[in-house]
């Protein structure tokens, strides 16, 4: 080390001691400098301290930190319970009213086998009497026609144009042409964009009511059920529209255009609406 | 009654569902547009002491063979093209359009219709209908309501002449 200009004689003494004693401590101190500005050494010497570290957190999270994370939930569920409910309760009430809805058509179904089993075997006298000589599948058409009893509405719909040829209801309704036209709008909007082969839509689910969509060569028919059909269920009204369409409908369709409306609905009404039968005793 | 299905067509934002909405009344949610890509509306019109049903789809967007099903266009008798007199570019293709149209449903009544004419002066408006490829057969304004009934009553006359 060179002497400092104008530096005294002891002071010059004094660094070179310093510079001597010093030596070994200034080396390590150049080594750790270098270390620490490296980031690949200072990463080799700490890394493995903080994945330590890391592992004992992890380890003992949920013991130490458990009370504070549980106290800030319960806080935050409190404060926001509205806006949880506003978030949750639309998603769970459309899941529990699917569950029933899945629940009752469970039901129906094991009632419709229990109710056929019981009129097949269990029963005497009359009703078994005329029972007598039904196949299996005439017995269950049986009980399906009691679900023709369940339709709500029936549509008469011209293919592609969506124009309401005929319609009947159970009671008052928006106007049918505009369900028509929508329906016809949906129904072209599926069969149009999964291009399914010759594929039709045969059934939309709303809510508690089905629609059960029958097509015809040039029309289609729009039966609107409260709850769900069973396939047996589907079968027999699709057996009886299928009538209805050769023995009726074609004939209406090529009649008078301005009976078309008249006509179509007393078909739909007797198919679906009956009039009570008055026994002979009565 | 007599029933009809009308089209409302063209290209996006020409203003086809004001032209709806200024004609019709309406009754459906705006979703049902957005979701499948159309509404429907009817409005009974009286022609010549005739009552003619309209049954009127909206098709929303573009005018286009990929985007919009035809089957939406299957069983009409009507279709209104509407372009917007202020943007070229959704007139320029006007003829090719058509021509598609026309094979889609043939014997269909056309009428071409050029909306947002408030926007204009009148020799703007000139100067424009001169570009426009064709004859056209109105110039409305779904805003004042200028010749939207009058569109409607010209198809409704055609239909009852065809019938």
């Amino acid at each position: 080390m060179e002497p400092k200009p104008g530096a005294s004689y002891e002071s010059q003494l004094f660094e070179q001691l310093k510079e001597i004693i010093l030596r070994d401590d200034r080396i390590v101190l150049e080594e750790l400098k270098a270390q620490l500005n490296d980031p690949k050494l200072l990463e080799q010497r700490v890394g493995p301290l903080i994945e330590s570290q890391l592992e004992v957190l992890r380890q003992n999270f949920p013991d130490t930190y458990y009370k504070v994370v549980d106290n800030i939930v319960q806080t935050r569920l409190r404060t926001s319970q509205d806006e949880i409910l506003d978030t949750i309760y639309p998603v769970m009430g459309k899941m529990i009213r699917k569950y029933i809805q899945k629940q009752i058509a469970s039901l129906r179904r094991e009632m419709s086998e229990q109710i056929y089993q019981t009129f097949n075997s269990g029963v005497p006298g009359r009703i078994r009497f005329a029972l007598f000589g039904m196949s299996r599948r005439d017995k269950k058409k049986m009980f399906a026609r009691a679900k023709m009893q369940k339709v709500e509405e029936a549509f008469v719909v011209e293919q592609h144009s969506g124009i309401l040829l005929g319609s009947a209801s159970k009671g008052e309704t928006i106007d049918r042409d505009l369900i028509a036209g929508m329906l016809t709008a949906i129904k072209s909007f599926v069969e149009d964009a999964f291009k399914k082969g010759d594929k039709d839509l045969e059934q939309i689910n709303y809510g508690d009511y089905s629609i059960h969509i029958f097509n015809n060569y040039n029309c289609y028919i729009s039966v609107v059920v409260g709850g769900s059909l069973l396939p047996e269920e589907r079968e027999f009204m699709e057996e009886r529209i299928q009538q209805f369409a050769e023995n009726k409908l074609l004939s209406i369709l090529r009649g008078d255009e301005n009976a078309r409306h008249l006509q179509l609905r007393k078909g739909l009404e007797d198919l679906f609406f009956p009039e009570p039968k008055i026994r002979d005793d009565q | 009654m007599i029933s009809k299905k009308v089209i409302l067509t063209g290209s996006l934002g020409v203003g086809k569902t004001s032209l709806f909405n200024r004609f019709l009344y309406q009754r459906f949610d705006e979703k049902y547009l957005t979701t499948i890509g159309v509404k429907v509306d009817k409005k009974v019109i009286e022609v010549g002491g005739r009552a003619l049903n309209l049954l009127v789809w909206d098709i929303a967007g573009e005018m286009n063979q990929d985007k919009v099903p035809t089957t939406y266009f299957l069983g009409s008798s009507a279709l209104i093209y509407v372009f917007d007199l202020t943007r070229p570019t959704t007139y320029e293709n006007i003829q090719q359009d058509l021509e598609y149209l026309k094979v889609l449903c043939p014997g269909v009544v056309i009428r071409k219709i050029g909306n947002k004419k408030d926007l204009l002066e009148a020799d703007k408006l000139d100067e424009i209908l001169k570009n426009v490829p064709g004859a056209i057969d109105f110039t409305t304004s779904a805003k004042t309501g200028e010749n939207v009934e009058e569109v409607f009553i010209s198809i409704g006359e055609q239909l009852l002449k065809n019938a």
